[in-house]
């Protein structure tokens, strides 16, 4: 069966039409990613919107491209510029940049967008692989293993994207978590924090919040009066020289994807640790770690092969348990949800064709991505030396187009440019917005999953101490906490 | 501001959220328990979660307050506040953020739907570029135009949505 899933997904991107959205949908990605300030969670966020009225074999070929040429196309800026096109790029400057100081931009554009195709393809196979063991593993969740599983998700993205601050990224979560609760409630229909506006009773919409979040801050940043940074100028490069180099370091593209696709799995943690996780494990294993920072082709390699490969693996608790492995990733599972798929354990039951079109889409995207970034290479990086007061008041035009499209309703614009003042808030004071992003995601999750096994239980919250995967979930987040607020070091220095 | 005056600042306003969503909560219970909800138990109430949520806020933002004021001082958090409003006028960078976020406001928030959409993306476009002296007065015309209409020919014509 699952053989001819995969044909009929094949069949599907043939189509002339989806492969001209995939092409338009990729090549947006990478010039979206390329350029400082639109990440690809505002790319996936815009784009959603817009494919609003669009087939949904085609709404999905085009969000998974974009997702696939933004994390990609953040490598141009990063070498050329030594500024990443999204965060998920940053470590590829580390080592990308100096290589284009020596003249060699080209070869280190190359090699990372060779890198993240492999990154991206390898990741495919355990989306194919882990999404149906996770989703069966999921069908043995109930009402408590839900909630703990939300409330894990938002704790430890809140504890890795926090930068040694857990204490912020648990604050973000919990904010995000009182978002999720404002309108009807789903057990009893209760209207919470509604003010009587019929809009508030109907939620707080995902998409225009996630533009807000990440989007607005950008754009306002972008009226700070700063002068364009110097381009180094792209050199020639040699493909047949680029899929050597590749080979040769055949082990690090294998460790990096394996690095990205746990790291992708893990909720909330997005491309960006993937890439510096990556980074750092071919650098620690290194024989001549003294060159890494200095232009070494393997630190390019490792990094986007880290970030790409993430994008995989954040699809699978997506696709199995409805927890978004990253930021873009979140945005993806309420782009599903708009096109009326329903990620997570009976998704295999309901939709058994979906795991494998989005696999194939991946697989598409990731060529297409390579093809593409080869290509226009030398015609994109001028898109670098747009300026931005030019292009960000553009994106704002987006952004609003965007948030209105999901219901043609002014207040979805409205709230967009609330949670984008939030969001401002938030990376002023050095608030993760990941974890606010979760917490508006899984509070629903949380929310019902809570009151339903509090109903069952009448009211005790003993079953939760009584059910092995929730015990399992309670060991974790504790352990977390214990580690997080410095009481196992505690416990370790006075055991000495 | 360093980032311990900011800690000290934010940690003062996320309190203040705690509290009004433990209030919140509260009343959502209190409301729940009447006809012709009728939910007298917390435990079911959805009133538990805003308290809960509200509770733990007011914990965590209640030590990242106590932090900050250990290392910075009670008197000198408040005063860092005062100092900061004052700075922020004198600012230019905080003073073209501010002035760029009321155009953007004044266009989503009351142009927008009142006249026709290329006429509000225009005016938008132009009066923002002009603030930020993005280029020449006749080259913001000029990419103002094409990109309202590039817009117009994508979505209206080419995905048949109505724009706002």
């Amino acid at each position: 069966m699952a053989f001819t899933y995969l044909g009929q997904a094949v069949a599907t991107v043939f189509a002339p039409l989806n492969i001209l959205v995939l092409m338009l949908s990729v090549g947006s990605g990478l010039v979206m990613g390329m350029l400082p300030g639109l990440s690809a969670t505002m790319a996936i966020a815009l784009l959603t919107g817009l494919t609003y009225n669009f087939p949904t074999q085609t709404a999905l070929i085009a969000l998974l491209g974009i997702y696939v040429g933004s994390i990609s196309g953040g490598c141009q800026s990063a070498i050329l510029l030594n500024i990443p096109g999204t965060p998920a790029s940053a470590a590829t400057a580390l080592d990308g940049h100096p290589m284009a100081r020596r003249g060699e931009g080209g070869f280190a554009i190359s090699l990372a967008t060779t890198a993240s195709m492999f990154g991206t393809l390898l990741s495919v196979i355990f989306v194919l692989t882990l999404t149906p063991f996770l989703t069966k593993l999921a069908l043995k969740f109930a009402s408590w293993e839900f909630f703990l599983l939300s409330i894990f998700g938002i704790m430890i993205c809140g504890a890795l994207t926090a930068q040694g601050n857990a204490l912020k990224g648990w604050i973000a979560g919990i904010l995000g978590l009182l978002v999720s609760v404002i309108g009807l409630d789903t057990v009893d229909t209760f209207a919470r924090f509604s003010f009587g506006s019929v809009n508030m009773m109907s939620g707080i919409q995902l998409i225009p919040v996630m533009i807000g979040l990440f989007g607005f801050p950008e754009i306002v940043r972008s009226f700070k009066k700063e002068e364009n940074p110097e381009l180094v100028p792209l050199s020639k490069f040699d493909i047949r020289k680029n899929f050597r180099t590749i080979l040769k370091h055949w082990v690090a593209v294998i460790r990096s994807a394996f690095i990205g696709v746990g790291v992708g799995i893990i909720p909330g943690v997005g491309e960006d640790t993937g890439g510096w996780l990556s980074y750092w494990a071919s650098k620690s294993t290194s024989k001549d770690p003294e060159s890494f920072g200095t232009g070494n082709e393997l630190g390019v390699i490792s990094a986007e092969t880290g970030n790409n490969a993430c994008i995989g693996g954040a699809i699978i608790p997506v696709l199995s348990l409805a927890v978004p492995g990253s930021a873009p990733a979140a945005v993806l599972l309420a782009a599903f949800l708009m096109h009326g798929y329903r990620p997570g354990p009976l998704l295999m039951t309901e939709s058994p064709s979906f795991v494998y079109n989005v696999s194939v889409y991946l697989f598409a995207s990731s060529f297409m991505m390579w093809l593409l970034a080869m290509i226009i290479a030398r015609g994109t990086v001028r898109i670098l030396r747009i300026e931005k007061k030019i292009l960000m008041p553009v994106v704002f035009l987006l952004c609003v187009v965007g948030s209105y499209l999901i219901n043609y309703n002014f207040f979805d614009v409205k709230v967009m440019f609330v949670f984008g003042l939030i969001g401002l808030a938030l990376s002023a004071t050095n608030f993760p917005a990941a974890p606010f992003l979760l917490g508006v995601i899984l509070g629903p999750m949380a929310d019902s999953n809570l009151r339903r096994g509090l109903r069952l239980s009448d009211g005790s919250f003993l079953p939760m101490f009584k059910r092995p995967i929730s015990v399992f979930f309670l060991i974790i987040i504790l352990g977390m906490i214990l580690a997080q607020t410095g009481v196992l070091k505690k416990l370790k220095r006075g055991k000495k | 501001m360093d980032s311990k005056q900011k800690d000290f600042t934010i940690s003062l306003v996320l309190i203040a959220v705690a509290l009004w969503a433990l209030i919140g909560g509260i009343g959502i219970y209190l409301k729940a328990a009447r006809p012709p909800y009728s939910i007298t138990r917390l435990s079911i109430s959805p009133g538990l979660l805003p308290i809960i949520l509200g509770a733990l806020l007011l914990v965590l933002s209640s030590v990242l307050f106590i932090k900050s004021a250990r290392e910075i001082g009670l008197k000198n958090g408040f005063l860092a506040i005062v100092g900061w409003g004052k700075g922020a006028v004198k600012n230019s960078d905080i003073r073209s953020m501010v002035i760029g976020m009321l155009i953007m406001a004044v266009y989503g928030f009351l142009l927008i739907g009142k006249l026709p959409y290329w006429a509000t993306a225009l005016i938008y476009l132009v009066a923002i570029m002009v603030y930020l002296r993005a280029s020449k007065f006749w080259k913001i015309v000029v990419i103002s135009c094409a990109v309202v209409g590039a817009i117009i020919l994508l979505f209206q014509v080419g995905f048949n949505v109505s724009l706002p």
